[in-house]
């Protein structure tokens, strides 16, 4: 049986958001992000409303372009709990739709409504409702896209943005793919572009008609899940539960910095925040990697794998130093650095509990700041104290450029 | 100036000396190995800033150069000449001319070189104190700890081997990842004083075994941070690691309430077999030990299970069972080559011992996956 898969993508989500609580804003090119300090402002855009895109304004985008594009434009700084506490609303309402929901971010969700035509009508109908519903509660538009599948789905609600519907018959995926850019393609970021295009493949269609083989020659192994994408078929099953598969933080600095001692000490700063919200989420990570900013915007990446899933401060911080320290950023100042982690186990109870040889000696500081017993107790006190009486309470006291001013 | 040197030997000194050379180091004068020609030698020196390597062979030379050259390019044109001499010319501008003396090549190779100028200083061998230890005992030693170390960076103590000697006459080596250590003592025929251990960076350690040879002394010696190796013609350098070993001594049980002898074989492809069943990285498989027999079990949601009996004779009253790593217990069974081996067990929370059969001077120690009491 076909299955009915829905993708609702909220439309300018942060920035109708600030649009419907002030509706003097309404009309108006609204962004959402840093702070653009007349120009001179350091962070990205979070949102643009449609109004400001129309000027060429879109997230991601340095927030001192935007205003140079832009000077006229509402600047806001994001309200997260704001929009968390819509998102949820709208999550309600989509469980009202199909007991299988699953949240892809704060925006968007997929729904399985299989078998619920007798209740809300064909996909047409079943849209519509979604659409309305939204509305009515929150006051937003949302754009939405039906098809066989999460990847079909997906792609045809972002075709007729904003306050759209897009439904595509099923059995007729690969033909609605077809004439479609590359970059639509869910996965497809810009490098493979890049890549394909370099090899002649400018539309889904041509992707789909190439063999697997020379894709997977260029792409490696998940060429070839894009190129099942491409030929329109997609088996992933709506899962209930959002899995998050990384977490990171990241930090803008007010000025480009070239002080080791400052940078390493944001490291600490990120990890420590990091390494709070995986303990938090009973979460170990494997994969630890540096994401750097230099002047001029280039980023770059660096990852490593451990042996071992972690998620104490310690052993984040010392791969991300570690990966800072080995990275020759040619004498170039740093504008952001982050750190993400992935690869992630679940806590320790659900993965077995592999026990330490010295967690119980006398001698955790020995190990050369290993993480023993005691550490982790250290850790979750601090942990509780920094929940309850906010971040600023401690500061690790022995790193180096903490009482200078980052310059 | 020129040399004539045999090929073969000239492409063994440079892979001596450039295994330590990381490709990624593309544009930095470390991807490049520095020669030193002088007085009918040639000697080979290469760095990766932690550990460095100095090796030397004879060749026939009518001068003294210092010149750096790529090692991966030289000893890839060496591989491919056909066997004998060749003949060497270094221009005053670094160009390295390559000559066969085979008759049936007429070929002329030319690899870029550069001056010694920026290469960094290389310590020589530290000649005081010297240990004298036989090769093959030392290589086996190695190699039997080597599985325990760590192998990521993040807590430096374990990513080496600690030695020491805190017997008289005889040397331990000592590898722990916090979770299973290994542990090999033997005596040495000759006087040795490491009575502060040392820890050995993992590295440095995997490059002085795939030196190491079936016969004959290395030595040994320690100033200051560095620690220095030497083997033959070839002579190692490198950095030690900073910081405090863990008590090892305290972790390994004294005395074991549960004793075992099973044969190492039988128990090594039953791990195997069960090892399709368990799920990385936690592998985790559970060993029932009886009076007669080991029930090796696995059960691993949305993947399987599986159970496999073997025998074994053990002191143990009813069944005691116990959650281990079954990577741990393979890493560890690789290394031990007698027909049956001592297993020790005191209690689900506490460390596993193994050794071979008669040589309880190698221990191997793997704490255990805490399982949920039935």
């Amino acid at each position: 049986m076909n299955r009915v898969i829905v993708h609702v993508d909220m439309d300018a989500f942060f920035a109708s958001v600030e649009q419907h609580d002030a509706p003097d804003l309404r009309g108006k090119p609204v962004i959402v992000g840093a702070d653009p300090a007349k120009g001179h402002g350091r962070g990205v855009v979070c949102a643009a409303s449609y109004e400001a895109r129309q000027f060429g304004i879109h997230s991601a985008m340095p927030i001192s372009k935007a205003y140079r594009i832009c000077p006229g434009a509402v600047f806001i700084r994001p309200r997260f709990y704001r929009y968390a506490e819509v998102s949820g609303g709208v999550m309600d309402i989509l469980r009202g739709f199909s007991p299988i929901v699953e949240q892809i971010s704060i925006d968007e969700a997929f729904l399985d409504c299989t078998g619920t035509e007798n209740l809300f009508g064909p996909p047409q109908k079943i849209a519509e409702k979604i659409k309305q519903a939204i509305y009515s509660s929150t006051g937003l538009t949302a754009s939405v896209g039906i098809a066989s599948n999460k990847s079909v789905a997906k792609i045809a609600s972002d075709l007729h943005k904003p306050n759209g519907c897009t439904i595509c018959p099923a059995g007729h995926e690969k033909e609605f793919l077809a004439v479609l850019p590359i970059r639509r393609l869910w996965g497809v970021g810009k490098k493979t572009v890049q890549i394909l295009e370099a090899m002649g493949i400018r539309t889904i269609g041509d992707m789909a008609s190439i063999h697997p083989d020379v894709i997977e020659r260029r792409l490696g192994k998940s060429g070839i899940h894009l190129w099942i994408l491409a030929n329109g078929i997609d088996d992933r099953p709506v899962g209930e539960e959002y899995e998050r598969k990384s977490y990171s933080e990241e930090t803008t600095f007010s000025e480009d910095i070239g002080d080791d001692a400052v940078i390493d000490r944001v490291l600490f700063e990120i990890a420590d925040r990091l390494s709070r919200k995986i303990r938090r989420d009973e979460c170990r990570a494997k994969t630890i990697t540096l994401k750097i900013r230099l002047q001029g915007f280039e980023t770059h990446t660096r990852s490593r794998t451990l042996t071992a899933p972690v998620n104490d401060v310690y052993s984040i911080r010392a791969a991300a130093s570690e990966q800072y320290r080995t990275f020759d950023r040619q004498g170039k100042k740093v504008r952001l650095i982050g750190i993400a982690v992935s690869n992630l186990a679940g806590s320790e109870a659900d993965t077995g509990s592999q026990l330490d040889l010295f967690a119980h000696g006398t001698n955790t500081t020995n190990t050369n700041g290993a993480p023993g017993a005691k550490n982790k107790d250290m850790e979750k006190l601090l942990d509780e104290l920094k929940n309850r009486y906010g971040d600023k309470i401690t500061r690790a006291a022995f790193l180096p450029g903490t009482h200078r001013d980052p310059s | 100036m020129s040399i004539v040197v045999d090929k073969d030997i000239l492409q063994h000194a440079i892979l001596i000396a450039d295994a330590i050379v990381s490709s990624k180091n593309v544009n930095t004068i470390l991807s490049n190995c520095l020669f030193h020609i002088y007085r009918d030698s040639i000697e080979i020196v290469s760095t990766d800033n932690e550990i460095g390597i100095r090796t030397r062979l004879d060749a026939v030379s009518d001068g003294e150069i210092f010149f750096t050259a790529n090692g991966k390019r030289f000893a890839g044109i060496l591989k491919e000449l056909p066997k004998g001499e060749v003949v060497i010319d270094i221009s005053e501008n670094y160009q390295i001319d390559i000559k066969t003396k085979a008759k049936d090549i007429k070929a002329n190779y030319t690899l870029v070189g550069t001056s010694k100028d920026e290469y960094p200083e290389i310590p020589f061998f530290y000649d005081d104190n010297v240990i004298e230890i036989n090769q093959s005992v030392l290589r086996d030693m190695f190699r039997k700890v080597l599985h325990a170390a760590a192998t990521d960076t993040i807590k430096p103590v374990f990513n080496g081997v600690y030695l020491v000697s805190d017997t008289p006459g005889m040397l331990t080596v000592v590898a722990t990842d916090s979770r299973r250590l290994a542990i090999i003592s033997r005596m040495m025929e000759n006087d040795i004083q490491i009575s502060d251990g040392v820890i050995i960076p993992l590295k440095t350690v995997s490059e002085v075994v795939r030196l190491l040879e079936p016969t004959g002394n290395c030595r040994f010696s320690l100033f200051e941070n560095q620690c220095f190796f030497k083997i033959g013609e070839t002579e190692i350098v490198s950095r030690i690691i900073d910081g405090q070993f863990p008590n090892y001594r305290q972790v390994i049980p004294k005395e074991q309430g549960i004793t075992a002898v099973v044969e190492t074989k039988k128990i090594n492809d039953s791990l195997r077999r069960a090892m399709v069943f368990t799920r990385e990285p936690v592998n985790k498989v559970l060993m029932h030990v009886g009076k007669n027999s080991l029930v090796l079990e696995t059960k691993t949601p949305e993947l399987g299970e599986s159970t496999e009996e073997i025998p074994l004779e053990s002191n143990a009253e009813g069944i005691f069972s116990i959650g281990v790593n079954a990577q741990f217990l393979m890493d560890t069974l690789k290394e031990i080559d007698t027909f049956s081996m001592n297993i020790g067990f005191t209690g689900q929370m506490s460390p596993i011992t193994i050794s071979p059969e008669n040589d309880d001077r190698f221990i191997s120690v793997i704490m255990p996956i805490q399982i949920k009491s039935a």
